[in-house]
């Protein structure tokens, strides 16, 4: 069923005997890019945590050298537009500044570096959504139970992310597809046909939900009916963000994907980016965050 | 005030009266074939007064009484004199016999022997089928979309693809139309080869600027492709071979003088020899492609002021497969292809009045169909994309001077669209397609045009109105034309203004014409597009056998649509497509020079444009411009032809042509920077890949290499007895084995490069009788 469905392999279908036919050829080439190294700024706002900043140069894409952390930077942090503190610089091109983020505060971040322009951004951390979960034990004798869970998005423009993991022990495991969820309001950017999955298709690394059509509702998740597990821990993570970070995920993801395609027929994705003559990002999340048992 | 004075000026021109003046009126026909001739030039020798001959050949000119000498000419013809006393109106035909001593090549541009004079020879390019037809060309296939790509301001996609970019802009802001009809898709074997059967085709014309009033719909250009009506005198017919496909027309009168038909088919037979191998190998699996195209064409002449034509064109594209074994059956197939047919009605009301009323269809189709049983297991999967247009048009060329004349039509459409339906059954599901998603819209639009030929200045002024309406919404534009040109003894300027929309958009990731890209219709949310272009150009007359042609341009471009990131077109079965566009603007500017000799044993063209072409989106690289995919900086071609002298009845000529272009562009991730990993996601198994972000600084941000290749053609007719020929070319594509890059992709941490033409010999062989 799967190769009747998925165009590609029609594609490539058509497309190869094109190939023979007209002998082509096929050669390894190296792309020469001059490369400027620029500044990179990872720092994302969140109220749970204190302020972290990660500062480094970015690379040509065939360099195999790490990257190259950045020191001595002087790194501002804004509240509201009023000087707030500059972050600490612990020479490996991290910077801190203890201090938790407020839930619906502007902040502005000002990074000066000899030799790089300096450059500001800004973000706005989300109010604090409320979120509930739920669970209704299906069937006990079994250890069947059924997750719920309720956004209540309020009204105007939110963005908010899924992604999951599960633990064994010391063992971590990410899951980067998602095949048995499905709601009217998740974004399918990242939406890619498997015709075995439960609805046709499944979700690549997170699951974007996007309020645009559902602005001011409810809006529900609801998870497959599952058995308890005793080996791992499910940990779903519900995270809204700000505008600059939801399109940073979002190009992420979409990059990572286009580079995982056999085919050449997306269109390209530049990562998005709010740090001016620079790459990174600077923005802000909420998260919320479910261990997916029942407890007794 | 000043707007109505315009209007008044545009649509309602001031009338002036004269005395004794008549009408001279009729048509300029080819001697041999009856088949009409298309800007010949009908000129009084005594007044210097002229006019050309419209899209049936139809003339009209109002001059003094009196003594008269009408002669009528164009080119590769011999021209015909009439004297005569003018009393009252009168109707002069004219039938040109072709001329053994004139070898007319390519694009015309004398003045008095073209439509259009108010356009330059870079604005508008008639190309003339005898220069096409001795061009090298890959196996063995001549082809109009891929020639004009060797005329300046005109870029190829991708190398050896039917699709072309006019100064500019997109593959879909070209307007082709084939005896009036818009073709949607206009290439087979995935933008190769183009439909356009040349045996069929009886004239081309290309404007890349200075658009009338009566074309409208895409923002760039318009090619404008007449089919042939049909030999009125006698039958004849061509019969062409070449390693890709074979070619028969036939042509016949019905009725001599009166009327006749005209009909081709090709068809491709590289799948003949696959099916041959799997049927000796015993195979299961059973694969094959072709395409075939029909186009017939009739005409009546029912009396001296009505004449009818009916034209159908139908091709189409299969891909199959299947497969049967023990496993089970397994079939899948693929087809799309164009369908058109248009009924038109000359009408000449009054000597002076000329009219044509059409209606037509064309509809585009691709499905998709694959079937799989095995173990009891049935399942099916099909999809569909359809466009239908249906259109009623009425245009009408009144001539009520010798130096004015005014064409007005309307033109109404009715669109149907049912982009990527999708039907799956099986055991588990069954979803079929819902009812109302198919789309419909309506396009209106009116025109006028005054023209003005006074021989020191032509010009065409003129206006087009559409309203196009989808669901509740409707757009409505005034699209002002004007160009203008100023003559003098030796050289001529002139200058264009064209506005133009479009509310067709083509969804296309590959830009080669694939099947799956999808023409779509503007929706309540993704409005039309638009452009502005100015041109100014100069133009030498003919000096030493030789014309000189420069023109500068610069075009504004609005509400342009694009893919989003990340968007793979095919992989959506989302008919809602305007959630996967954006809208932003373009601007393309550049300069243009074409010099070209057109007469004697030597002859060629030799061309260069220098271009920009930029984008800018709000939802791409942070709503700064970048340079357009196609934006290529030089490009440099070179056309020539010698003929041998003619011995015993057995002419010989020798082409070569070069095309020397700044690559196209890309966008490959350039740069690698440290990523954010997402909290909780740390020390998890797929880390790494959050860790390391690939990007690249803007959009295209890589230029391919140079592209460029020589070719060589080799040209024998033989003519025997008094009507056959038979004629050997002998082509080599590609003459030193340059590997251009078609396209570029990932293997592993290996970037490589794919190139489709090496060198490539070929020979074709054509019979005509």
């Amino acid at each position: 069923m799967k190769e009747i469905i998925k165009l590609p392999a029609w594609f490539l279908f058509v497309l190869f005997p094109l190939i023979s036919l007209f002998l082509s050829c096929r050669n390894d080439v190296e792309l020469s890019f001059t490369h400027e190294p620029k500044l990179c700024l990872n720092c994302i706002l969140n109220p749970d945590s204190i302020i972290k900043a990660d500062l480094s140069l970015s690379q040509a894409i065939g360099d195999a050298e790490n990257f190259i952390p950045v020191v001595g930077a002087k790194i501002e942090l804004y509240e509201n537009n009023i000087f707030y503190g500059a972050l600490s610089d612990n020479e490996t091109g991290n910077y801190s500044i203890k201090y938790h983020p407020q839930y619906g505060v502007e902040y502005k971040i000002r990074v000066e570096k000899d030799g790089h322009p300096t450059f500001e951004a800004t973000t706005k951390v989300p109010n604090k959504t409320r979120i509930e979960s739920t669970i209704e034990i299906t069937d006990p004798k079994e250890e069947l139970f059924k997750r719920t869970v309720d956004i209540f998005d309020p009204k105007g423009k939110n963005q908010y992310w899924l992604y999951s993991y599960s633990i064994n022990g010391t063992q971590k495991n990410i899951s980067t597809l998602y095949a048995n969820l499905y709601e009217p309001f998740f974004d399918d950017f990242n939406k890619k046909q498997e015709t075995e999955s439960k609805y046709g298709f499944q979700y690549h690394y997170m699951i974007r939900i996007n309020d645009d059509k559902f602005d001011g509702n409810i809006l529900q998740i609801n998870n497959p009916v599952q058995r308890k597990s005793t080996i791992y821990t499910d940990v779903h993570i519900y995270m809204e963000v700000d505008i600059h970070y939801d399109k940073h995920l979002k190009t992420s993801i979409q990059a990572l994907m286009l580079k995982e395609e056999e085919i050449p027929m997306s269109e390209p994705v530049q990562i998005y980016s709010n740090i001016n003559n620079g790459y990174g990002i600077f923005g802000s999340c909420v998260m919320f965050t479910i261990i997916n048992y029942p407890t007794k | 005030m000043k707007i109505k004075i315009l209007l008044l000026f545009l649509y309602f021109p001031i009338l002036l009266f004269s005395q004794s003046k008549k009408t001279i009126s009729g048509f300029v026909t080819d001697a041999h074939t009856g088949e009409s001739l298309i800007g010949a030039s009908v000129f009084d020798l005594s007044l210097t007064k002229g006019i050309t001959t419209n899209e049936y050949g139809f003339y009209s000119i109002t001059i003094e009484t009196g003594n008269r000498i009408l002669q009528s000419s164009y080119v590769g013809y011999n021209s015909e004199s009439r004297k005569l006393i003018l009393q009252n109106d009168t109707v002069i035909n004219f039938s040109l016999g072709s001329s053994l001593l004139l070898k007319e090549v390519d694009i015309v541009r004398h003045r008095s022997e073209v439509s259009n004079p108010e356009l330059s020879g870079l604005t508008k390019q008639q190309l003339n089928l005898p220069f096409l037809n001795s061009m090298p060309v890959i196996l063995g296939e001549r082809d109009l979309l891929k020639t004009i790509q060797y005329l300046p301001g005109i870029k190829s996609g991708k190398e050896n693809t039917t699709n072309f970019n006019v100064r500019g802009g997109d593959g879909d802001q070209n307007l082709i139309l084939l005896d009036g009809v818009p073709v949607y898709n206009v290439s087979h074997l995935m933008g190769f080869f183009s439909i356009f059967n040349n045996d069929a085709i009886k004239h081309a014309s290309l404007y890349k600027g200075g658009i009338p009033a009566r074309y409208g719909g895409r923002l760039s250009s318009v090619l404008d492709v007449a089919m042939k009506e049909g030999n009125l005198k006698r039958d004849g017919g061509v019969f062409s071979i070449s390693p890709i496909s074979a070619r028969i027309s036939f042509e016949s009168p019905i009725k001599i003088d009166t009327s006749a038909f005209i009909v081709s088919y090709r068809r491709s037979f590289i799948d003949l020899p696959m099916r041959l191998i799997q049927a000796m190998n015993g195979e299961d699996f059973k694969y094959g492609y072709f395409f075939h195209d029909f186009n017939g064409k009739a005409n009546w002449k029912l009396n001296e002021n009505n004449r009818i034509y009916l034209s159908f064109y139908f091709g189409k594209d299969k891909s199959y497969s299947r497969r049967d074994d023990k496993l089970g059956e397994n079939k899948w197939e693929y087809y799309w292809g164009n369908l058109t047919s248009v009924f038109r009605w000359n009408k000449i009301f009054t000597n002076n009045l000329f009219a044509n009323f059409s209606a037509y269809y064309s509809q585009f189709n691709h499905t998709q169909k694959s079937e799989y049983k095995t173990n009891g297991i049935d399942s099916r999967y099909n999809t569909n994309s359809n466009l239908k247009d249906l259109s009623l048009s009425s245009d009408f060329d009144y001539f009520p001077f010798s130096n004015y004349s005014i064409k007005f039509g309307a033109k109404i459409s009715l669109f149907e669209f049912s982009p990527n339906i999708s039907q799956v059954r099986n055991s588990n599901i069954e979803i079929l397609p819902e009812v109302s998603i198919d789309r419909q819209s309506i396009n209106s639009a009116i025109y006028i045009e005054n023209i003005f030929q006074t021989g020191k200045f032509d010009f065409n002024i003129g206006s087009r109105f559409s309203c196009y309406n989808v669901n509740k919404k409707t757009y409505l534009s005034l699209q002002p034309r004007a160009s203008l040109k100023y003559n003098a003894e030796k050289f001529s300027t002139s200058a264009t203004y064209t506005e133009m929309d479009q509310f067709m958009h083509l969804l296309s990731n590959s830009g080669m014409g694939m099947p799956t890209d999808l023409w779509v219709a503007s929706t309540e949310k993704i409005g039309p597009q638009k452009a502005r272009q100015i041109s100014l150009g100069i133009s030498s007359m003919k000096y030493k056998k030789l014309s000189f042609d420069l023109e500068g341009y610069y075009k504004w471009m609005f509400d342009v649509i694009q893919l989003k990131e990340g968007t793979m077109f095919t992989n959506t079965n989302n008919y809602t497509w305007d959630d996967y566009v954006v809208t932003g603007r373009g601007r393309a500017y550049g300069l243009e020079f074409m010099t070209q000799k057109t007469e004697g044993k030597y002859t060629g063209i030799f061309s260069y444009t220098l271009s920009w072409s930029e984008r800018k989106f709000a939802e791409i690289n942070a709503s700064r411009w970048f340079p357009f995919k196609y934006d290529r900086r030089h490009d440099f071609s070179f056309l020539a032809e010698y003929h041998f002298p003619e011995k015993y009845l057995r002419k010989k000529s020798i082409s070569i042509a070069f095309t020397l272009q700044s690559g196209n562009n890309l966008s490959i991730p350039d740069t690698k920077h440290k990523g954010f990993v997402p909290e909780g996601l740390e020390g998890g198994s797929s880390v790494e890949k959050w860790k390391e972000r690939q990007t690249f600084n803007e959009p295209n941000n890589f230029k391919m290499p140079t592209f460029h290749h020589l070719d060589i053609g080799y040209n024998i007719e033989q003519k025997r007895y008094k009507r056959n020929s038979i004629t050997w070319s002998f082509s080599i594509y590609n003459v030193y084995n340059r590997m251009n890059p078609w396209y570029y992709y990932d293997e592993g941490e290996k970037v490589k490069q794919f190139s489709m033409f090496p060198f490539i010999p070929s020979v074709s062989f054509t019979y005509r009788w």
